[in-house]
């Protein structure tokens, strides 16, 4: 499969990942949110009913919190509702889909919870207790950790020990602890939120099997096209090449016969444009093309390069260095890589005045190829020579200014990066990172 | 100095064959493998101008020959590329540019003797 399938792939599952992720996860969010808002709602309702849901039947004990004993078990029979309340939830019921949640008339008395009170002097008393799955003395214990006896100027709640939620209210002078268990209610909660998560990875691996299956054919259209402008390209660029090379013999022969005229010079400037538009052809064929790349030995190659300009070096008394480390290898096309080390080679030998160095070494996971020599250019970046027809000021009129830039495209087509600039004594740097 | 230009393109051929005549060069054109071979066999000469797409023997056997027998070559590619031994220049090239590397082969040739 070729690069561009598996990184629509990728693409693609990650999309569906993360819509899946936030589509579910607002899902559960809003989930736990409302539970929280009803659990609040029962306590609320609790803190106004001062901490308890039941009234005593014998109307011959005080009603007051203090004097309440805790609710222990009921008589079996007893209803722990209020009367009223009981009343008004029949009124309310009308059958059917009835209120549900926090407003269910049944809500009392389904209610797990225990409310403690909090003196100024912190003792404290259980003044309701309608749980099982908690003893008196741990309730107490348990509203000690969470009150911690500061004076509160609001109503505190939140969630303790998971699936309980407290509330901290101040009556009458006194701090009272409701804690309500939620554990039946936020079961549905968390059922919802695992079947979230087993949705969210089934969703993603679906996809990725769909994609995988279907990728070949989708791409097999376009890899044709791609296919076939390569064709186009490769085989313009050589259809080209030859007609330039004997347009621009002729021409030296016309203007040997004739001399230079007008009409000449014009057309060594249109053979030369030519020649650079015939080499972005080809350079478009070779970077566009995503075949799998053999792995070069970078190390002999830069070598090979190296020896094979060595004349054109001692014929400018060049002196060279070069610290080429060896066995580094790096996976490119032969072809744009001979072209690459020519340009950088050629570079050196026209604007270096007297030495030129070569340096080719690994850095930490990355290739560093780079090549120094001596010049008269000012210090600072000099980033604009890998520009298309840009030239610095001791190239001379006739470069076209295209071979750096070659050179910065192979790069960028190995993902790698290119950058030159002048150091304070002239000397020109150029570095490429593969 | 005598040169074998090799090259399938007759318009080359001939352009090159009087440019370079006119350099001084006794040049004689060649306009495939088999002929190519032939002429560097009956004949001796200082430089092989060789392109690469020279039909009905690879580039590759006629360097051989020539290497063998100590002639001095140049390359005419399609692509940049280094050839063992062999100079070589890519088209589209300019004739100014095929005569310097000509000069720097031949004064290599030159100073090695």
């Amino acid at each position: 499969m070729t690069k561009a399938q598996n990184k629509f792939i990728l693409t693609a599952v990650l999309t569906v990942f993360t819509a899946l992720f936030l589509l579910l996860g607002t899902i559960n969010m809003t989930n736990f949110t409302m539970a929280s808002e009803d659990a609040d709602r029962v306590t609320g309702k609790l803190e106004r009913a001062n901490g308890f849901f039941a009234q005593m039947e014998s109307t011959q004990q005080e009603q007051t919190p203090q004097a309440q004993t805790p609710q222990g078990q009921l008589s079996q029979g007893q209803n722990p509702m209020g009367q009223d309340q009981i009343d008004q939830g029949r009124q309310n019921f009308r059958g059917g889909f009835g209120p549900m949640g926090p407003d269910s008339p049944d809500m009392a008395a389904s209610s797990r919870y225990f409310t403690v009170s909090f003196t100024a002097d912190g003792e404290s008393q259980i003044v309701a207790y309608a749980i099982n799955a908690v003893s008196q003395e741990d309730a107490l214990s348990w509203a000690s950790d969470l009150y911690s006896g500061e004076d509160l100027d609001h109503v505190a709640t939140g969630w303790t020990r998971g699936t309980y939620r407290y509330r901290i209210y101040q009556q009458d002078g006194q701090t009272y602890v409701t804690v309500l268990d939620q554990g039946r209610e936020l079961i549905s909660c968390y059922r919802i939120l695992a079947i979230s998560g087993i949705g969210l990875v089934l969703g993603t691996l679906i996809s990725f099997v769909i994609l995988k299956l279907t990728a070949q054919k989708l791409f097999s259209p376009v890899e044709e096209a791609d296919r076939k402008q390569k064709q186009f390209l490769l085989q313009a660029e050589k259809e080209f090449k030859v007609p330039l090379t004997v347009i621009s013999a002729d021409t030296e022969l016309i203007e040997r016969r004739n001399g230079p005229t007008d009409q000449t010079r014009s057309i060594h400037r249109q053979v030369k444009q030519m020649g650079a538009l015939v080499k972005d052809l080809g350079r478009m064929a070779v970077f566009s093309s995503e075949q799998d790349l053999p792995e070069l030995s970078l190390s002999a190659m830069t070598m090979d390069a190296l020896n094979h300009k060595a004349e054109r070096f001692a014929a400018k008394g060049l002196d060279i260095s070069t610290e080429i480390a060896p066995d580094i290898r790096v996976k490119a096309d032969a072809a744009m890589m001979d072209r690459v080390l020519d340009e950088l080679m050629e570079n050196m030998i026209k604007y270096a005045k007297t030495h030129v160095r070569l340096i080719l070494k690994k850095e930490g996971e990355r290739i560093l190829l780079q090549t120094e020599n001596d010049s008269d250019l000012p210090a600072g970046d000099a980033d604009q020579v890998f520009d298309r027809f840009t030239t610095l000021k001791n190239a001379s009129s006739e470069e076209a200014g295209l071979g750096l830039s070659y050179v910065k495209d192979a790069v960028k087509s190995m993902d790698g990066r290119v950058s030159a600039r002048v150091l304070e004594d002239g000397t020109f740097l150029l570095q490429i990172g593969l | 100095m005598r040169i074998l230009f090799a090259s399938p393109h007759r318009d080359l051929n001939e352009c090159y064959q009087t440019l370079l005549t006119e350099e001084g060069r006794e040049t004689v054109t060649a306009f495939d493998g088999p002929q190519t071979l032939t002429l560097l066999k009956t004949s001796p000469f200082d430089l092989l101008i060789l392109d690469q797409n020279i039909p009905r023997v690879t580039y590759g056997e006629i360097l051989h020959h020539t290497s063998e027998a100590g002639t001095r070559s140049i390359l005419l590619m399609d692509t940049p590329g280094n050839y063992p031994s062999t100079a070589s220049i890519s088209y589209p090239f300019l004739p100014e540019e095929l005569f310097q590397l000509i000069s720097e082969v031949t004064s290599h040739d030159q100073s090695a003797e």
